[in-house]
């Protein structure tokens, strides 16, 4: 039996385009409803939010304040902003986000940057996507200052900071976690490793985690980095059914009511490395099957649609690879609760 | 008569720094049920206790209460990209469900504008900027502006009407979102917007009188700081009153709100010996980083900083009936719609302040309603 920390709390805020209609109280008011639920089972799951800027949706622009919203009616969630565009921000201000959020909830705050993908979430900050991936990693270096060191300055090719003094001090040391999220390729993993930050991939199979792996972990020796700080999580890509075919079901639900939005409007996993070109809203909803441009019909295709015993085979294959945090499996909740976490979250049994 | 409760996070902390929080949250939630009307929380930097970002601190209140209005008192303009707090608070009064009140202010502590590398010179235009920006970020979909201090969007170009700001143009036929790839137009919205229409009431904080004149004709809502005492207090009132007729708006159009050192107790005795020691540390405080000589205008000796000086005509300290009586003369004097309690807190107890709480909606509050 091992230990996982794994993600099960959300705060999101949106004008849910999807029948029932919601207005952006009710999502925040429904999704805080479920962490507060989450957070009665007295574990320290990880509860997260998405962050988007200037999209049409009014999703959520502010990850940390709205985590916030728990920090005082919650005892055992664990916040962590996932992910937040760290090149589309100041550090500094996030530091002090997380700061202020760690001292308030008891030392229950974590940092989890992304690179940002979405080129209106730069141009609506002022910021440029060209040079994201310097700033994702020196904003990082500025925010681990900012939190262990009682006064730092900071001197980098994009931000200067001279003799700064953050207050109130994070209650978690040597500071509360910054993890580098949503890695898809080795790269990330190395530019983890090199810098000592914990790093989680996301739509990585179980080949290429390992071979991350491997990278982030010669890479901090490499670089002769404290360990302490070092781990690895992942996004699983795990549905769970009674059966394959329910499991497989519940992706295709996914993407029709989610995700599908995710690609076309926002861009995620079409921009990148497709050019910009896609389906539309405009030409009509996902159908289940349908192929989607290159790199999103990789995504689909990495999923694995597993029962609750083969879950647990493949996730524990993962813990036995180091992977010590994990994304939730989706899809039969029941299920998942049941008969796969226990496995790996002891208390479950007894909650 | 609304009344509030202020917590400065800039008196040092409790026995605990997080169980200074827990506590702050307490009091504002019995505060909620008992029937204040507002609760307020500072910014400060750099100080033990502090809160650097009631953007934090702010939707954590907001978790723990129901109907209490709540916000920052003075967010400064330090962000570098100012869009980046129209996008907090607009999704904080959404997580209030429209509970919002926006204070900001322009600012007085050099090295909180060093420290984000802000120029301290320029606080007061760089605010009265950022705040239109804010403002009519909140009311208009699609938009550009370019000013001095404030760019958005990033691709913006400078308006063709001469003015900082023009709505996006309307041209047909109109492109979702989805359907303009990764082209971005120059003109944007902040998304999401604010649950109040038209917005969230502004508040401009301070003592500055170019302040006071600039929310006059904004016709933004004031609140006067505690450093004052109440004889410059009734000028600085009287200016922002008359600014707000030259400029043809009603003192009904606003808040005029006040933030006073208050503190009740049923023994005026123990009120003041509650209260003294706190509140003459926290003035000790404010004379050596300077704001109470730039509030008053002048120079302060050491014997102008004991507790019985400053309260002569500063605090509002005693019984019920002393502290209505204060209060109300104050009303009559001012036009004073909305009373400020600052909270001398964590230098009082949490229980004491628990009771200032309880006495002053069980004593206080319905008279002021009478």
């Amino acid at each position: 039996m091992s230990r996982v920390d794994f993600y099960q709390g959300s705060v999101k805020i949106r004008k849910d385009r999807f029948p029932p209609i919601l207005s952006p109280v009710l999502t925040f008011k429904n999704s805080t409803r479920g962490s507060g639920q989450v957070d009665a089972m007295g574990i320290p799951f990880l509860a997260g939010t998405a962050e988007q800027h200037g999209n049409y949706d009014g999703w959520t622009p502010f990850s940390l304040g709205a985590l916030a919203g728990l920090a005082f009616s919650t005892k055992n969630l664990r916040f962590q902003s996932t992910a937040l565009p760290l090149p589309a921000h100041d550090p500094l201000r996030v530091a002090a986000d997380i700061a202020t959020l760690d001292a308030i909830s008891g030392g229950r705050a974590e940092g989890g940057f992304g690179y940002g993908y979405c080129p209106r979430h730069f141009i609506v900050t002022g910021t440029e996507r060209k040079g994201r991936t310097g700033r994702l990693m020196e904003g990082m270096e500025v925010i681990r200052q900012a939190l262990s060191q009682d006064e730092f300055s900071f001197h980098g090719k994009h931000y200067n900071y001279e003799n700064v003094r953050l207050r109130p001090r994070p209650i978690q040391k040597p500071y509360p976690p910054i993890w580098l999220l949503g890695g898809t390729s080795p790269l990330g993993a190395k530019r983890a490793g090199a810098a000592g930050f914990p790093f989680l991939s996301y739509g990585m199979t179980y080949d290429e985690i390992k071979n991350a792996k491997q990278i982030y972990y010669e890479a901090a020796e490499e670089a002769g980095v404290d360990k302490s700080q070092l781990g690895l999580g992942a996004e699983l890509g795990v549905w769970v059914g009674r059966t394959k075919e329910e499991a497989r079901g519940y992706l295709d639900a996914f993407i029709n009511s989610h995700e599908w939005e995710t690609f076309v409007s926002y861009g995620w996993l079409l921009d990148d490395r497709a050019g910009g070109t896609g389906p539309s809203f405009s030409d009509g909803n996902y159908v289940p099957g349908q192929p989607l441009p290159g790199p999103a019909q990789q995504w689909v295709d990495d999923q694995l649609f597993l029962t609750p015993g083969e879950a647990v085979e493949y996730m524990q294959s993962l813990v036995d690879l180091g992977i010590t945090r994990m994304f939730s499996p989706a899809g039969n909740r029941g299920l998942i609760m049941r008969d796969v976490l226990p496995h790996f979250v002891p208390e479950l049994k007894t909650a | 008569m609304r009344v509030g409760i202020y917590y400065g996070m800039d008196l040092g902390t409790g026995s605990s720094g997080n169980d200074m929080y827990q506590e702050i949250a307490e009091q504002v939630r019995i505060a909620d049920e008992r029937g204040v009307d507002s609760a307020w929380i500072g910014e400060s930097h750099s100080m033990d206790g502090g809160c650097p970002s009631p953007q934090i601190m702010v939707p954590a209140l907001g978790g723990v209460t129901e109907a209490i209005r709540l916000g920052p008192i003075k967010i400064l303009p330090l962000d570098s990209q100012p869009m980046r707090i129209s996008e907090d608070f607009a999704q904080i009064d959404i997580q209030l469900n429209g509970r919002l009140n926006f204070g900001s202010w322009e600012g007085g502590r050099p090295d909180d504008f060093r420290a984000y590398n802000q120029d301290f010179e320029q606080r007061q235009e760089r605010f009265e900027e950022v705040l239109d920006f804010i403002l009519l970020s909140w009311t208009n979909d699609a938009f550009a502006y370019v000013g001095d201090h404030v760019k958005f969007p990033g691709n913006a170009q400078a308006p063709a009407n001469g003015k900082k700001w023009e709505r996006a143009p309307f041209t047909a036929p109109f492109v979702p979102q989805w359907d303009v790839g990764e082209y971005v137009p120059p003109h944007l919205a902040v998304t999401p917007k604010p649950v109040q229409t038209p917005r969230p009431p502004a508040y401009v904080y301070g003592w500055n009188e170019d302040s006071i004149d600039f929310a006059a004709r904004a016709g933004h809502s004031f609140i006067f700081s505690p450093l004052e005492s109440g004889t410059r207090l009734r000028k600085k009132v009287g200016r922002y009153v008359r600014g707000l007729g030259s400029a043809g708006r009603s003192v009904g159009e606003v808040d005029v709100a006040i933030i006073r050192d208050v503190w009740v107790n049923e023994d005026s005795g123990v009120a003041r010996s509650q209260a003294a020691s706190v509140l003459e540390q926290a003035f000790r405080q404010a004379a050596a980083d300077g704001s109470l000589a730039a509030a008053e205008g002048r120079s302060f000796s050491d014997g102008d900083l004991n507790f019985d000086a400053l309260a002569q005509d500063r605090f509002m300290i005693g019984t019920p009936a002393e502290v209505v009586d204060s209060i109300k003369t104050l009303q009559a004097d001012t036009g004073l719609n909305h009373i400020i309690c600052r909270m001398p807190f964590p230098g009082v107890s949490h229980n004491q302040a628990m009771d200032f709480i309880n006495a002053f909606e069980r004593y206080v509050h319905p008279m002021l309603l009478a």
